[in-house]
């Protein structure tokens, strides 16, 4: 940098202005134009030069804009020519004319603007400048008006001083360059975009310009004949045969073509002048017409690609007449195939010897050569092919039904496949079209477990919660205050909460195929006793903490009724979750067990395939074995992994960690089989069976080690529970025994006074009869009435009963047999009693959890007509019983005596139903075995044999059996369901929980369905699931929960 | 292989070699010494007196000329005796000694590939070998224990092994199976974890199991064995050997007698109630032979207390006298009878007097399943702990259901940080069993400690302690607390006891150095720091810096 010369730093203060020169200073002095030299030229160069650098920097501007623009402007018109013609030509000429103006007139203009006089110039230096610059502007005005008044000697050592600054001026630090350069980098960008785009591009660029270009000589040319000199066209076509069209002739056209490649056009018109020869310009190439009558045209050509014709007419010697207008040619092109599978949808689930029902619709403008399903199992190396059907026209819609059985796939396994379709494109060549891919799995019992599993700890890991946060809260604590009290009501809401949700899964486990059944019974179980005392301390804390500020608990609760509730609830959780963790537990050691045992088979296939191999050397088989030990060792991790998540126990010791490793590893059966690997690819075929030999034994040792877990499994809840449910089983099944016997005994003396009273009856009966059969057909028309959605999903079974019981009743009637009828009628008072009874219960919750006006109505609607119902069945029985005379006088000494014998042994078993009832009540404490409802069903045995005690005590044999058929039936349910649930588990195990009220279907993989392939329509959920999940909605929720609740509910029926 | 038997039979068959290879003009005055001598280093080395085999060889080989195959297998086993196992694998090869399982030759390869590249480290009269990393933390405090062991073992039966005793340290059970020829089988199902043999100590590190052994007692146990086999040149039967050992094991760290657990005592407790206890003609040949593991650790606890018996009555002079009489050549009765000055019948009688009088815990203990061998034989299979099977959590073993129940729920609540719930259903199982379960005891103590209880929480671990003395995870529990409260004091003497059983857990160290240096023990607090920047592998200064952190 010049020393001399001064920053141009914004900040830099400007010069002092120059000195007014003193007066009489003037005198005498020489005048500045007068006094040309050296120094006075130099500011002029200066001045000339900026002007000058301003000029350039316009010009190179200027062209730059004019390249980028010529650029663009040629781009574009080359890219339009195919489509507009003549404003694809207007850009071109556009282009020269605006890089000439942009050259020229733009810096012209521009630099009338800019470039100005010698002040002008010498302002732009003092901004730019500010130094010199003022210097030589101080220059330039002295020197354009002079100051009379100055010393002459100042000014001229002034302007020594500007000239000398001048002098030193760079005129590039006054114009920036900068900016020319940038503009040109900018648009030789724009330029180079073009290029690039137009190699790119090069073929629609050359017929653009081509197209642009050559119009307008055709269209100069043509324009005088713009009137058709053609009429009547026929055109008849030939398709190609591979597009399977039948020829067709369409008369009276405007000759407009619209056909596939390689059609042959036939054509006949009619000319509008006698000619002499005609020809056809199909896009320039020309083919004779035939001419008859001087009119008649015809002739053909082959579509060969769109664009267009015309009809010349020639003279004699050839020369052309005149020709008609360019008539369009539309070659349509072959679209690929399309192929959609209509059902089913993805990821469904099928049995691995089952049949998958494909829908699927496949289509092609001209018809398909081929339609394939390709699929590829997961894990093998290859996609494999099947050809499905199909037929010659261009719509097909059919159902392929795909036998699992060949593909031998293994529970779990999943197959991706989609549908391939190709056309009979004879132009191009085959065109190929594709399905989305879908994938399918087949059905594993395992992975349904494992999934209830998965669900059923989701609500265990919350109940630890929930007890926690009981344990942990202030609710026991006489320091606690009221405030405090009130905020663990999020806990009650909570537990509230926590309850319903395990209703609802309960109710999907049950839907759930193969999902262990006793999860079901016990989410449910722990539900019911669980909300109880969950609602227990949430009234008890409203009572005690209430809108009290600033209480202790002490003083609010001084008989300590809140920390007693709360005890209660913690004491039901712990139970509940010792409980419901052993059966997981249960559960998973069996997944366990099923993975390794399906380990231990593949072991033994993979040493049969290496005995194979030894004896065949077949390298494929070699392959084969590698891959299965590969397979085996994804399933070994698996696994490791599962236990791994079963292994608990609290980390917080320091714990070696070679030891660590060591145990690992001693665990790891993935490294024996990579030595097999390994001994394998070493061709080793004996060491790899010896190793084989000894990963039998450690995965002998491994399920050895998961039965003692099995068998171990149900003593962190209790050692003694067991014995006491063996001993509660066999109780049961000695009542049921000896009531049965009684009731037998019993039956005996009933058949005999029965018989006695026979005639007697049936003369009683005569007009009775009709008035009865009437009673009874309108009941049963009643319950008939009732849909699905009137009931509770429990209620089902006793209206089945209550219709079957009636139906029989008619029967019995029919027949006149008045005894049977008794015996229906009394069972179907039983059931419609309970339908009642389940009618008023719902009355009852839907006030208590306010459900909805309409639903409420409903509701009561429904339980009126089961009170009629069941009241018109005890009048039918009433009338009945009135049939018979009195037991106590037809029946002889001995057989009343027998009868008070009997009755005496009835009151003995009443007992032993009382004590039953007893031991229910004292394992539901240890454990949520029993629901309400079987505990109900246990006091509902008693009251039957109780009532089967004092009818026998009145000599009423009858109706004593009816009494004891009833506790019989319910015994026998009770004893049913416990054998059903227990099914599998040994004597003295875990004792499973069970649900009176519950309904299974499938389940344990012996008793499951078929999977059905669902249909398109099958998509929602089962009817009866849904009633249930409406069920549990009506049960309400906490206020913050509802909306929730409504989704989840909402989002699992869809 | 039974060891004797294939000595005798290689022993003749070497003398038929030797003698063939003799001269033809060697007189049969060669013969019968070459065969004398050949008996004698048999003998020697039956008398576990390695020097006294050497000098013998050495006599040998001047006998017979060089290059003789029985010479080469007589100084193979000389050298393998010696620890020289390079030269002994040679010596045994040019023997044409079969490579095979249980052969010496193996047994020499496989000491050699186990101990070919440890590091030794000396003193006065011990040399530890020991793999290269870690395992060098162990080396000081074993030094101490056994130097202390030695001068104690000394006076009590006045007797030192000559020269070096040579400790070796095994990192696995595999490999203390190739070392000592017990099979790995053997190894796992008795739980072996040390043994006396080849006149030298074969030790498993304690980094083998999951929270270390009291490997200080068992190292000195072993020391034990080996003074007895030596001072007795090898004539103590097994289960006198077992009873000294146990009751002298503890003379590194003070008295003897004080390895008694309270679990082993509650078990002969219960025996004597039963009147089930082991008679001593019973425990002949082993007491491994026994029908069960409860039965041999019975005969272990009898025998304990008839050693114990007779040094209370008689004192070190008993002890002497009962090794004295066997080196002798009297059978173990009379050996006992000339310590005691009774007669075997009245010596068991008062013995069973004795053992009744023991202050027996009033419930039986849950058993610890480490086992400690002289030498190894059949001991019954004891259930591997650490086995594949599917873990229940840590209170499968806890008998009682209802005390399961509420310690298993503990369990389940702290395995999701409620400290709180989980202290009070643990104090719900410990109020019904005690401090009976160890584990129960010592995650209720964290669980109080947790909640800010930590008075509660040194009243549960110093409980635990009184019945399951010297468990690291309790004794590391109990230091914090001291260690919180500044009591240095208490905090050196509980890490102490932790790192007699769990020597790698770097908390030990850290905190022994912190405690150390609070006390002025700067030999503890060097020892400490660099055993910290060992296991931990952080740099000194970094340890430095967390040792100058304030105590959580």
């Amino acid at each position: 940098m010049n020393p001399d010369t001064p920053s141009t730093s914004p900040d830099a203060a400007p010069p002092p202005p120059v000195p007014p020169l003193p007066d009489g200073a003037g005198a005498g002095r020489p005048a500045v134009s007068a006094a040309p030299g050296a120094d006075a030229a130099a500011i002029d160069r200066l001045l000339c030069a900026v002007r000058g650098r301003q000029r350039r920097v316009l010009q190179a501007v200027g062209a730059s804009w004019g390249l980028a623009s010529a650029a663009v402007l040629l781009l574009s018109g080359a890219l339009l020519g195919p489509a507009a013609p003549a404003l694809a030509l207007g850009l071109l000429w556009a282009a020269p004319a605006a890089a000439l103006v942009l050259l020229f007139v733009l810096p012209a203009l521009s630099a009338r603007r800019t470039v100005g006089d010698d002040l002008a110039t010498a302002r732009l230096l003092a901004d730019r400048l500010p130094g010199p610059g003022h210097a030589v502007l101080s220059a330039v005005e002295l020197q354009a008006s002079p100051d009379s008044h100055a010393s002459a000697a100042l000014v001229e050592a002034f302007l020594a001083s500007a000239r000398a600054r001048a002098a030193g001026v760079d005129p590039a630090q006054v114009v920036d360059g900068q900016r020319a350069v940038r503009t040109f980098r900018g648009a030789a960008g724009v330029a180079a975009a073009c290029v690039l785009c137009a190699v790119a591009f090069h073929a629609r660029v050359k017929a653009g310009l081509s197209a642009a270009l050559a119009p307008r000589a055709e269209v100069a040319a043509a324009t005088p004949v713009v009137e058709p000199v053609t009429g009547d066209v026929e055109l008849s076509f030939e398709y190609p045969p591979w597009t399977g069209l039948a020829p067709r002739t369409v008369p009276g056209t405007n000759g407009e073509v619209t056909a596939p490649a390689g059609t042959r056009v036939t054509l006949k018109a009619r000319a509008d002048r006698a000619v002499q020869r005609a020809e056809l310009s199909v896009n320039g190439v020309t083919a004779p017409l035939s001419v008859r009558d001087g009119r008649e045209l015809a002739g053909s050509f082959m579509v060969q690609q769109s664009g267009s014709y015309r009809f010349r007419f020639l003279d004699a010697r050839g020369k052309l007449e005149t020709e008609g207008p360019p008539i369009a040619i539309k070659a349509e092109a072959d679209a690929e195939p399309r192929v959609t599978i209509l059902s089913p949808g993805d990821e469904v689930e099928v049995d691995p010897d089952g049949r998958l029902a494909l829908r699927y619709e496949a289509s092609d403008d001209f018809g398909l050569s081929a339609l394939e399903l390709v699929f590829q199992v997961s894990g093998r190396k290859e996609a494999q092919r099947l050809p499905l059907r199909r037929d010659d026209g261009r719509t097909l819609q059919d159902t392929y039904g795909w036998d699992m059985a060949p593909l031998k796939l293994r529970p779990g396994d999943r197959v991706s496949y989609y549908l391939e379709a190709r056309d009979n494109d004879g132009a191009a060549g085959p065109k190929r079209g594709v399905s989305r891919t879908l994938s399918l799995r087949t059905y594993s019992a395992a992975e349904h477990r494992r999934e209830a599993l998965k669900k059923a700890e989701a609500l265990w890991e919350r109940l630890v919660l929930h007890l926690a946060n009981r344990m942990e809260g202030p609710d026991r604590a006489a320091s606690a205050t009221a405030e405090q009290l009130r905020e663990q009501g999020l806990v009650d809401e909570e537990g509230t909460a926590l309850c319903g949700d395990m209703l609802a899964t309960a109710a999907e486990l049950v839907e759930l195929p193969d999902a262990p059944a006793e999860l079901s019974a016990a989410l449910s179980n722990i539900s019911a006793g669980l909300s109880t005392k969950v609602k227990a301390t949430a009234t008890t804390r409203r009572a005690v903490a209430g809108t009290a500020q600033g209480r202790t608990a002490a003083e609010l609760d001084p008989g300590r009724r809140l920390p007693r509730t709360v005890q209660e609830e913690m004491a039901e959780a712990e139970r509940d979750v010792l409980y419901l963790e052993a059966l997981i537990d249960r559960g998973r050691i069996q997944d366990l067990k099923e993975l390794a045992e399906q380990l231990a088979a593949e072991r033994r296939e993979l040493t049969s395939l290496v005995e194979a191999y030894k004896r065949t050397n077949d390298p494929q088989a070699r392959e084969d074995i590698l891959r299965r030990v590969a397979e085996m060792k994804a399933h070994i991790n698996e696994l490791m992994q599962r236990m791994a998540e079963l292994a608990r126990g609290i980390r917080d010791e320091h714990f070696n960690a070679e030891a660590m490793q060591e145990l690992m590893k001693e665990q790891d059966l993935s490294e024996t089989l990579d030595e097999v690997d390994q001994l394998m690819r070493d061709g080793k075929l004996d060491d790899a069976l010896k190793k084989l030999q000894e990963l039998s034994m450690q995965m002998e040792e491994m399920i050895a080690g998961m039965d003692e877990a099995d068998e171990q499994v149900g003593q962190d809840v209790d050692y003694a529970l067991a014995e006491a449910f063996q001993q509660f089983q066999d109780n049961l099944q000695q009542t049921a025994k000896q009531q049965a016997e009684v009731a037998e005994q019993t039956r005996e003396l009933k058949d005999r006074y029965r018989e006695k009273v026979k005639e007697q009856v049936k003369q009683r009966a005569k007009e009775l009869k009709a008035k009865l059969l009437k009673a009874a057909e309108k009941v049963a028309a009643d319950y008939g009435a009732l849909g699905p959605e009137d009931l509770a999903s429990r209620a089902q079974r006793p209206l089945e009963a209550a219709q079957a019981e009636l139906q029989n009743l008619r029967d019995a009637l029919a027949v006149e047999d008045f005894d049977l009828a008794l015996e229906a009628g009394t069972r179907a008072e039983d059931a419609a009693r309970q339908l009642e009874q389940y009618g008023e219960q719902q009355v009852a919750m839907d006030e208590v959890f306010k459900n909805p006006p309409e639903a409420r109505a409903e509701t009561k609607r429904t339980a009126e007509r089961l009170h009629e119902d069941a009241r018109a069945i005890r009048d039918i029985n009433s009338q009945l019983e009135q049939l018979f005379p009195n037991p106590a006088q037809a029946l002889s000494e001995p057989d009343k005596q027998k009868l008070k014998q009997l009755a005496e042994k009835q009151q003995g078993l009443k007992r032993q139903a009382d004590q039953l009832r007893q031991q229910m009540e004292e394992l539901g404490e240890k454990a949520p075995i029993f629901d309400p409802e079987a505990l109900q069903q246990a006091q509902g045995i008693g009251q039957k044999m109780e009532q089967a005690a004092k009818k026998l005590e009145q000599r009423d044999a009858p109706r004593g059996h009816g009494e004891q058929r009833a506790a019989l039936d319910q015994l026998q349910r009770l004893q049913q369901s416990l054998q059903q649930q227990g099914q599998g588990q040994k004597k003295g195990g875990l004792p499973m929980p069970l649900r009176a009220g519950g309904q299974r279907r499938g389940g344990n993989g012996r008793n499951r369905e078929k999977v059905e392939i669902p249909d398109a329509e099958q998509f929602q959920a089962p009817r009866e699931y849904r009633k249930d999940l409406l069920d549990a909605m009506k049960q309400g929720a906490p206020d913050r929960y509802k909306e929730q609740v409504k989704r989840y509910y909402e989002e699992l029926v869809k | 292989m039974n060891a004797s038997r294939g000595t005798s039979l290689h022993t003749a068959l070497a003398l038929a070699l030797l003698c063939a290879a003799a001269p033809a003009a060697a007189s049969g005055e060669l013969k019968a010494e070459a065969r004398a001598r050949m008996m004698n280093i048999d003998q020697h080395l039956e008398s576990w007196d390695v020097a006294a085999a050497r000098a013998e060889l050495d006599a040998l080989s001047a006998l017979a000329p060089e290059g003789t195959e029985p010479i080469h297998y007589y100084a193979g086993r000389v050298l393998l005796e010696e620890g020289r196992y390079a030269e002994a694998v040679a010596a045994l090869e040019k023997a044409g000694v079969a490579d095979r399982p249980g052969s010496w030759l193996r047994t020499a390869k496989d000491t050699l590939s186990v101990t070919k590249d440890h590091v030794r480290a000396e003193s006065e009269h011990f040399v530890v070998s020991h793999p290269p990393g870690k395992d060098a933390a162990l080396v000081p405090w074993a030094l101490e224990a056994l130097e202390r062991a030695r001068a104690a073992l000394e006076q009590d039966l006045g007797y030192a092994p000559p020269g070096k005793v040579r400790i070796e340290f095994v990192s696995t059970a595999r490999e203390l199976s190739k070392v000592s020829t017990l099979s790995w089988e053997s190894i796992k199902t008795t739980g072996t974890i040390a043994i006396c043999k080849f006149n030298k100590l074969m030790v498993t590190s304690p980094k083998a199991t999951l929270n270390g052994y009291d490997w200080l007692d068992t190292v000195s146990h072993e020391y034990v064995h080996l003074v007895v086999s030596k001072a007795s040149q090898n004539t103590v039967p097994i289960w006198l050997h077992e009873g000294l050992a146990k009751y002298l094991e503890s003379r590194w760290r003070g008295a003897p007698g004080l390895a008694m657990t309270p679990p082993t005592l509650a078990l002969l407790g219960r025996r004597v109630k039963q009147d089930k206890l082991i008679p001593f003609e019973k425990m002949h040949p082993s007491i491994a032979l026994l029908p069960s593991a409860e039965d041999a650790a019975t005969a272990f606890a009898e025998v304990y207390f008839a050693i114990d018996l007779i040094y209370r009555e008689h004192g070190q002079k008993g002890l002497r006298a009962l090794l004295a009489g066997m080196k002798a050549g009297m059978g173990d009765k009379k050996a006992v009878e000339q310590a005691t000055g009774k007669a075997f019948p009245a010596f068991e009688k008062s013995w069973l007097a004795h053992v009744r009088k023991q202050p027996f815990p009033k419930e039986l203990i849950p058993l610890e399943d480490k086992v400690l061998l002289k030498e190894a034989s059949g001991q019954k299979a004891v259930k591997d702990k650490h086995g594949p099977e599917v873990n229940f959590g840590d209170f499968a073993n806890v008998e009682e259901p209802e005390a399961r129940r509420h310690a298993h729920l503990g369990e389940l609540l702290q395995e999701r940080g409620r400290a709180s719930a989980a202290a009070e259903a643990w104090g719900r199982a410990h109020k019904l069993v005690g401090a009976k379960y160890e584990r129960l005891s010592n995650r209720y103590a964290r669980a109080l400690a947790a909640t800010g209880r930590e008075d509660e929480s040194e009243l549960v671990l110093n409980a635990s302690l009184r019945t399951h003395p010297g468990v690291a995870a309790t004794l590391v529990q109990l230091g914090r607390i001291r260690l919180k409260r500044h009591d240095w004091g208490g905090a050196r003497e509980a890490y102490l006891e932790a790192l007699a059983q769990d020597p790698f857990d770097p908390e030990i160290h850290f905190a022994l150095a912190r405690s150390a240096r609070e006390l002025g023990d700067d030999r503890l607090a060097r020892r400490a720091f660099d055993a910290a920047v060992l296991l931990t592998g952080m740099e000194p200064a970094k340890v430095e810096a967390f040792l100058k952190q304030p105590i959580p």
